[in-house]
Parts: C-alpha cells; structure tokens; sequence
C-alpha cells in the first residue's frame, strides 16, 4: 500500500525509456575495445603508473554532441579531487554551475547560485556519483571498483591506451552504456556514449597532483554545499 | 429466619438423590461442554474481541475497515548483513523459505516495482503536470525560469538529458514531476529488495509480509512464528533479523498469559488446598473443597460456552479469581460443622442457607451488573464468574449432605483464634467512646475526602497490553529503518462528488507537508499527488501554453532542432481535454497499490466519496488534528481514542452502577435487619470501597474501567461477609470462615496483582486491597450493633 521505494526505479527508468529511439549521430567507438577482454595485469601495471597521489586537480572542456541539437554544447571548467573530500566539478563557461560530491551528499548549485543537496541515494545523485566514481578510480588506480560494476576492455600501445567500460547492470547500462577513457601518461579523455547516439566528450588538462590549496579545500566546506537540506522536488 | 430455607432444604429428597441430580447435572454439563468444543468452540486469544464496540459512522467505519485489513496481521523484517550483497541474498533467500512455509502471503520487500507502467500512465498526462517549484517558478519569471534551467540540464554529461526525452519533453519538466510522485525516502532498491543504511555501517534488508488469519489467534500465531523460525535457520549465522508487528506483540501477550495462568492459578490453587488442611486437619475437606472448584470451574466454562461459543484467554484469567469466591461456601459450612461438631451436614447446610443464598443473590447480582458493560470480554467474565458460584452453590445444596457427611476432627484451636480476634477487636471498639468514634469517622471522612479529591483517570486502551521491552525495542529499530511506517490514525476526507474531493485532498495535502515540515508527522500517503483535480491539470495547462505557443522561439534559444515543435504543439493541443481521472489511475500497478484508500459512493449512500491519507510517524496528533480541521470535512480518525472514550464512559456507567448496586443493596438490608443494623452492613461494602479508592489515589495510580470493575467485586464479596456475620449466630464461625474465605479470595486475587499485563494487574490490585479493607470492616458493624444496644 505504501509506495516507500519508488524514487530509484524511476530516475533509472526515465533515461532507458527515452534512450531507445535510435539515431544517426553516432559514432562508433573502436570494436576492438569492448570484445578484448583486459589483460588484467597490463591494467594494473596502467593504474599503477596513473596513481600519482591522493588527491588531483585540473581544467576540463566538455563537448555534448545530442541528436536533438542542432550544434553542439561546449563547456570548461575544472575540477577538484581529494580522496578523502570527495570531488567537486565547476563548469566557469559558458555560465557557472557545480557539482560538489562529498562523502553521501551530493551539492549542485546553479548558475544563479541556488544550491541544492540530497543525499547520494536517488537517480540523480547515482549519476551524479558515477562520475567521481569513476575519477577516483582512475586517478587512485583501483579497478577493483570498477570491476564490480563494469566489464572492462583494453587497449594499450606504445603511446597510448584506452579502456572501455560496458555496464554489467541494467539500470546502469541504460544510463551509461558505454564509457571510453583514454590516455598516455595521463587521463586524456573520458567519452560517454549512449546507444541512441548521444555522446559527450570530456577532455583533461593540466592536471596536477600537488596537495591541495586552502582554496581548493573550503569548496568542501559544510556551508557551502549544505545549504538545503531538502530534496530538490520539495 | 429458617422459613425461605425450609421450602428448599427440607424437600423429601435423599441425600443419594440430590447427589445423583447433581451428577447427572455435572454430566449433562460435560457433554454439553464437549459438544461444543466438537462444533468448534474454542478459547479466543484475541484482544480484539474483547473491546467495546464504537459506534462509527458509516464512512469512518468503513475507512477504518479499509485501513485495518491492510495494515492489520502485516509483520516487517529488517535483515541485517554487513553489506549490500548479502543483504540482497538473504532477503531473497529469506522471502523463498518463508514462501514454502504456510502462514504467510504478500511476501514481499518493494511495495511497488512497476514504475514503467507508472511512466506509460503519467507520460501522456505531461502536460497536466507542474510540480509546485516549476508552477512557482513560472509564476515569478515565467517561460524563461524553465528555459534557464532547461539549459543547466543540457549541460549535464551526468543528466537526464538525452535526445529522445528533449523531443518529446523539451525543458524536462516532466521528470521531476515523475519523482515527485515517489515519497522521500532513505531506503534504496537493489535487485527488487529494499535497503537501509545502518548507523553501525550496517545494511539492512527490508522484508514484509501479511499474517493468514489474527495475529491474536494463537493457532495462526504459532504457526507464524514457526514459518518465521524456518526462515531465519536458513540464513547465515552473520545475518541478524529484526521482526516487528502486531504479531510479536500478540505472541509476547499470549505467552505471558497462559505463563500467569499456570503459575498464579497452580499458586492459589496450591494456597487455598493449604489453607483448608491447615484449618480442618482432615483430607475430606480438601476432596469436597476440590470438587467444588472442579464442579465450578465446569459450571462457569460450559455456561460461558453456550452463550458466547467461546471462552476468551483473559476470561481464564479474570475466571481464576472465582476460586476464592466459589470456596466461600465450603469454608462457610465447614466453619459451621466445626462450630457445631454435633450437627450433620444437612443440619450445618440448613443453618448456613439463609446467609450464602442472599451472599449469592447479591453477588450474582453483582456479575449482573458488570454484565450490562457492553465488553464483550467483560460480559464473558461475568457470566464465567457467575454461572461459576451458581455451580458451587449447587455443590453445596446437591452433593454436600451425602459427601460432606463424614466427622471431622475436633479442633477448636482456628475458631479459639477467631474469637479471640472478634473480642479483641470488640475491646478496642468499646475503649472508644460514642464521640470519639464520630471523630474518627469524620478523620477517615476528611481523609478520603482529601485523597479522593486527587483521584486521577486514565482510559488509555493501551494500557490493556503490557509493553515488553525487547519487542518495544525491535519494532522501534524496525520503524526507524523503515523512516516511520504508518500509524494507526489517519485522516479521512468526504466529499459530494469526485472534484471537490480531490480538491480537498490537494488542500489537504499541503496541510500535511507543513505538519512534516514542523515534524508533526514523519510521512504521508495520499492519492493527492497521484490524481490532482481537474482546476489544477488545467492551471498546469494553461502555464505550459504560454511555453507551447513560443515554442519555436525557445527551442532555437537552446539550440535545438526547429523540426521538434510542429509534432509538440500538435501533442500539446490534443491533451486539452485528457484528464488524469481515478478511475484511470485505480487501473495502473500503482492505482491498485493505493485503491484501498479510495471510498467509492455505497448504494446507500450515493452522493458520499471519501478519501483515507495514511499518517506515519506521528509525534503530536493534537496538532495535527487542529490542522486537518482547516479543511471542509477532513477528520482524523482515531479508533484507540475512541475506544479509550467508550472505555472511560463505561468507567463512569461502572461507578454508577456501583452506586445503584449501595443503593439496592441498602434497601434490601434495611428492609429485612431495619434501618440502622441495614445501614451498618452496607456501610462494609461501601467504606471499603472508598477507602479503597482513596488508598489508589494517594498511590497516584489513574482510575481505570478495570478498576471500577474490581470494584464491583469488592462490593459483591464486601455484601458476602457482612450478611454472613448479620446473618449468623455463630459468630466465632463466621468470623473464621470469613479469615479463611478473604486469604483464600486474597490469594486468588492478590496473585492477580502480579500479574505483568496492566489492565488485570489493575483489576487484582483494587481487589487485593478491596478484600483486604472488607475483611478489617466486616466485623464492626456487629460490634457496633451489640455496642448500640
């Protein structure tokens, strides 16, 4: 009679409806990525070599390619990780806005500055957390997380190498199908691909490993994510 | 004085016949007994079945009708594992073995898992559906507030953004309105099973199911409890189950009962056996103090059989104190066969009639009384009781003369004792002089006076269920996984017609989301989000035509594709008159989920809809109640308050009966002893029970219905052994059977008052103290009356 846990099929079930319609836009990632499975060993070795301190920071540049629109969106900002604060993900251009994930509550705040926090349960804060899942991940070279959720294929050449995730889940699968994440000695590039055609590609820069500065802390700051305690619906 | 006694003790029957009249009665009994338990008759354990019937009208019975078939019997689990997985695992593994097992059905964890059917059913609806932050929004800013946000989402790698949803949805505004229609909660889905996050860093698993028949009944409890013990042997050890629910509830009050009736009935029964051995050195005493209990006890169950067709557990429980009564009349006759050792037992029956027949009378009349409490328990208690003492007596009359014929060892140490008591107490009385005597009266007077002023009450029914602590603690640990449950009040809502009943609900609900706002309630359930009135789908509406009537203009602001607004626009005009209706809605997965809360219109009542909102986490019902009231016919309903007023009434009607009950009683007596030696006997009765009552509001014990029942008692048993004494000549013999009549009633009774469930140990405790004030104040008014003349 009581509806108690309906909120987490539903966001899941709002992307895989409208994720079916199929489209031309697409571009096919390397087939070779998803059939190979990993040499586990390489990868470790990879992770290994990418793990260069507990916390990272740098510029990124998004591109959205969406059927529906007739050019794409582009974006710039940067991003700030610690592996004990969480990860906060600034867009600056062309309009400011944030995502700030730190232990389970997730921030977002708008570009009129209205910030809004739910706790990390929940469509939204499920998609919202894939994202510093999987940087984490990366960046802290553990793929035993990304094991669990993911089929892993990989790709390495002498300068360069890409690893291709294929979600195990179905609720997954129908958010992100397919992820690529491609590099040299750093992470280059982290393309998402859907299976209707969408596909955003997000691009790293400059990234560093110094500690970081007290700046970069107060991000995480309690005040500046906690603002409102209630969910974004209410 | 002997006539009444001579038309029946001197009829020309043989002793053998009487005796064989009354086992041929005896036998017609048992075989009615066994009948009756052929037919299936059988001893109710439900509480339920003892409470008052409140008068309701019809809707409100029907919503409560609805409300309690859906919560009633349901049992919650939470399993808790040191992680998700395993979590999962044993849900599933424990919902399959349960599942094997009889006993339960609707075995489930998600209540709801169909949200694509959801989806279908409010997708088409889009255009009726604002969420209030997007109805606000446009109001302050208009079209260009969900553009802007629209725009945040595009950006999104991370969104719901794609391209499918933007053609047919191209701000988004349709996904938060499908969120809003899942309550908040803290719990997560994983693999159809839903689960919590512990503080221990724990994760539950939450698992419920519906109990097949009364959780009160205890066949389906035991089997219940056996199915939920095979379901959690076939778990790891490492997995830790919480249960919660009525069920444990009912269990805990069933065992703890059958646990007093062994121990406080074996207790008395052992204590009164001691007594009469103790008091008559004889083993035949014990055999006829025996069989009148036995002969009783048959009397008291088969009677209750044959009118109610079933005896209640507490009836059993309340029935052990007939044990005291019923062997007044052995030890009455005994204590007159030792008194007049020369005399047969048909002699000692003859001298003691006249006394034990008004004693019954009055008694009787007594149970008669609290017979008219409409209880259906207390009725049963009643009849139990007095069919129980018509059976001793019986005994007395029927089986004594050929059974209790025999010699007795002459002793004279008990009755020395109880004269030496009686002069002793004449002693002191006649120490104090007439004024004296007034002032003390008129201290006890003031004294009762004062306490009774303090006297407080107290109708809560629950206070008829003791709160065992471990099951108080699991259900607590229950409902706060379960971020509230649901309670047992809910608001209800009338209506004319469907539309202004939903409009109420809306109104209601937000009503409600400020009382969760202010942490008056944890959590709603209505069906207000789920079929909003036809005003606002068309308020909803008419904001969107402003978006769909510019609709190319936003779309090139986005830089979306121009070809998306031909089709919208047509979609858009052809939602105008599709309505999100119930009858549309009670047909989805999640309709049916909630169709329980709708009241259609009865033939009876054609014009009459009705609407139940489930209330969970109540922590000020005051509050919400004068909130609720704002809106045109919306009513919490409280069935344990009102239950709790019907027990309160009949707490009052109880003490006025007791009054009526003094009144006759004094009549009676006045009538055959004249007015002053009447109004001294009534006055045992009726001084034992206000200081009774007095003595219980000193102790700042609240007065409840079981207490003015116990009363009652007092005032039978009070009426018992003031007639006796009236009655006698004999008074050393009276006064030891009335010793031996109020320990034996003291130890029935007495025991009570341990027992763990308030509601007897309230009604043991009155009484203990009751018989304790009767038996000091019985001898007086003799006394007194000797003094007077």
């Amino acid at each position: 009679m009581i509806p108690i846990a309906m909120r987490p099929i539903i966001g899941l079930l709002l992307v895989l409806l409208f994720s079916l319609v199929p489209n031309s836009y697409a571009s096919e990632p390397d087939p070779a990525l998803f059939n190979r499975p990993a040499d586990r060993d390489a990868l470790l070795q990879l992770t290994k070599q990418l793990n260069q301190g507990p916390q990272a920071n740098g510029q990124f540049s998004q591109a959205r390619h969406l059927a529906v629109l007739t050019k794409p969106l582009l974006s710039e900002g940067e991003f700030t990780f610690d592996a004990d604060l969480g990860l906060a993900w600034q867009q600056q251009r062309p309009f400011y806005s944030a995502l700030i994930l730190s232990g389970e509550q997730v921030t977002q705040i708008d570009s009129q500055g209205k910030r809004q926090s739910m706790q990390a349960q929940g469509p939204a804060a499920e998609i919202a957390k894939l994202m510093p899942q999987l940087l984490q991940a990366i960046l802290s070279g553990d793929i035993h997380q990304l094991e669990q959720s993911f089929q892993i294929g990989f790709i390495q050449q002498p300068q360069q190498w890409q690893i291709g995730l294929l979600s195990q889940s179905a609720e997954l699968s129908a958010v992100l199908p397919k992820i690529i994440i491609s590099g040299d000695s750093q992470v280059r590039q982290l393309q998402l691909l859907s299976d209707n055609g969408d596909r955003s590609e997000i691009s790293f820069k400059q990234i560093s490993y110094a500690p970081l500065t007290e700046q970069q802390i107060a991000i995480f700051a309690p005040q500046n994510r906690q603002t409102e305690a209630a969910s974004p619906q209410q | 004085m002997n006539k009444p006694s001579r038309s029946l003790t001197q009829y020309h029957w043989h002793p053998r016949h009487r005796l064989g009249l009354f086992a041929g009665l005896l036998l017609l009994l048992v075989l009615a007994g066994s009948w009756q338990w052929q037919q299936g008759a059988r001893i109710q354990s439900d509480i339920l079945a003892m409470l008052p019937q409140v008068d309701e009208q019809p809707l409100t019975q029907a919503a409560i009708e609805r409300v309690e078939s859906q919560l009633e019997n349901r049992v919650y689990f939470a399993l808790t594992a040191s992680n998700a997985p395993q979590a999962v695992d044993a849900a599933h593994r424990f919902m399959d073995a349960l599942a094997t097992q009889s006993g339960f059905s609707e075995i489930k964890s998600a209540d709801f898992d169909n949200a694509t059917a959801l989806n279908e059913f409010y997708f088409q609806h889009r255009f009726k559906l604002l969420t209030d932050t997007q109805l606000a929004d446009y109001q302050q800013q208009g079209v260009n507030a969900w553009v802007t946000q629209a725009q945040q989402q595009l950006y999104s790698a991370f969104g719901v953004a794609s391209s499918a949803l933007l053609s047919q949805d191209p701000l988004l505004l349709y996904p938060d309105n499908l969120m809003a229609l899942a309550p908040t909660s803290k719990l997560q889905l994983q693999a159809g099973i839903l689960l919590t996050d512990m503080p221990t860093g724990q994760v539950a698993a939450m698992v419920n199911a519906k109990g097949q028949g009364s959780a009160f009944n205890p066949q389906a409890q035991a089997l219940q409890l056996a199915s939920i013990d095979y379901a959690k042997a076939q778990l790891d050890e490492s997995i830790n189950v919480v249960g919660a629910g009525t069920l444990f509830h009912a269990a805990h009050a069933t065992a703890q009962a059958k646990t007093e009736i062994s121990t406080l009935g074996l207790a008395s029964l052992i204590g009164v056996i001691a007594l009469v051995y103790l008091a008559f050195r004889s083993v035949v005493p014990l055999i006829v103090a025996s069989l009148t209990l036995a002969s009783s006890f048959v009397f008291a169950f088969v009677t209750t059989l044959l009118l109610f067709g079933e005896v209640h557990l507490l009836t059993l429980v309340f029935g052990t104190s007939l044990i005291g009564v019923a062997i007044d009349y052995c030890f009455h006759f005994y204590c007159e066969r030792l008194n007049q050792s020369n005399h047969d037992a048909a002699q000692a029956i003859k001298a003691i009639f006249p006394a034990i027949s008004l004693a019954l009378l009055t008694t009787v009349l007594a149970y008669v009384a609290i017979g008219f409490t409409p209880f259906p328990g207390m009725q049963q208690v009643a009849s139990f009781c007095g069919a129980g003492l018509i059976g001793a007596y019986l005994t007395l009359l029927l089986a004594y003369p050929s059974l209790a014929g025999g010699a007795l060892p002459n002793r004279s140490a008990p009755l020395n004792r109880a004269s030496a008591y009686l002069a002793y107490i004449e002693q002191h009385c006649q120490r104090l002089s007439a004024s004296q005597r007034r002032l003390l009266l008129l201290l006890v007077v003031i004294a009762c006076g004062m306490s009774l002023s303090q006297l407080r009450s107290n109708d809560d029914i629950r206070a008829l269920q003791s709160a065992e602590p471990q099951v108080m603690a699991a259900e607590n640990q229950v409902r706060q996984l379960l971020s509230g449950g649901t309670d047992n009040q809910f608001v209800l809502v009338a209506a004319n017609d469907k539309q202004q009943l939903l409009t109420r609900l809306a109104e209601l609900d937000s009503v409600l989301n400020d009382a969760q706002h202010q942490g008056w309630i944890g959590n709603h359930v209505s069906l207000a989000q789920f079929i909003p009135p036809h005003v606002q789908q068309d308020r909803n509406y008419q904001a969107q035509q402003a978006l769909y009537s510019q609709l190319p203009q936003v779309l090139a602001q986005l830089g979306m594709s121009a070809d998306l607004a031909e089709p919208l626009q047509q979609q858009f005009a052809l939602a105008k008159h599709k309505y999100i209706e119930p009858e549309a809605f009670m047909t989805t997965p999640m309709g049916q989920l909630l169709a329980p809360l709708w009241l259609a219109p009865s033939p009876a009542h054609p014009n009459q809809y009705g609407a139940i909102v489930l209330l969970g986490g109540i922590t000020d019902l005051n509050a919400v109640s004068d909130s609720v009231a704002q809106i045109d016919r919306a009513i919490v309903v409280d069935k344990v308050a009102d239950i709790s007023s019907v027990m309160g009434h009949y707490r009052q009607l109880t003490l006025s009966l007791l009054a009526i009950a003094l009144a006759v009683a004094a009549i009676i007596f006045c009538w055959r002893f004249g007015l002053r030696k009447g109004l001294l006997v009534v006055a045992v009765p009726l001084l034992a029970i206000v200081i009774c009552l007095s003595i219980l509001a000193l102790a700042g014990i609240a007065l409840s219905l079981f207490h003015a029942l116990a009363l009652i008692l007092v005032f039978g048993i009070g009426v018992d052994y003031a007639l006796f004494f009236a009655e006698s000549k004999h008074q050393n013999s009276v006064m030891m059977a009335v010793a031996m009549s109020a320990c034996s009633t003291m130890l029935a009774f007495g025991l009570l008052a341990f027992s763990q469930t308030p509601a007897i140990h309230a009604f043991g405790l009155t009484l203990l103290l009751g018989i304790a004030l009767t038996f000091m104040l019985s001898p007086l008014p003799h006394t007194f009356a000797r003094n007077l003349k």
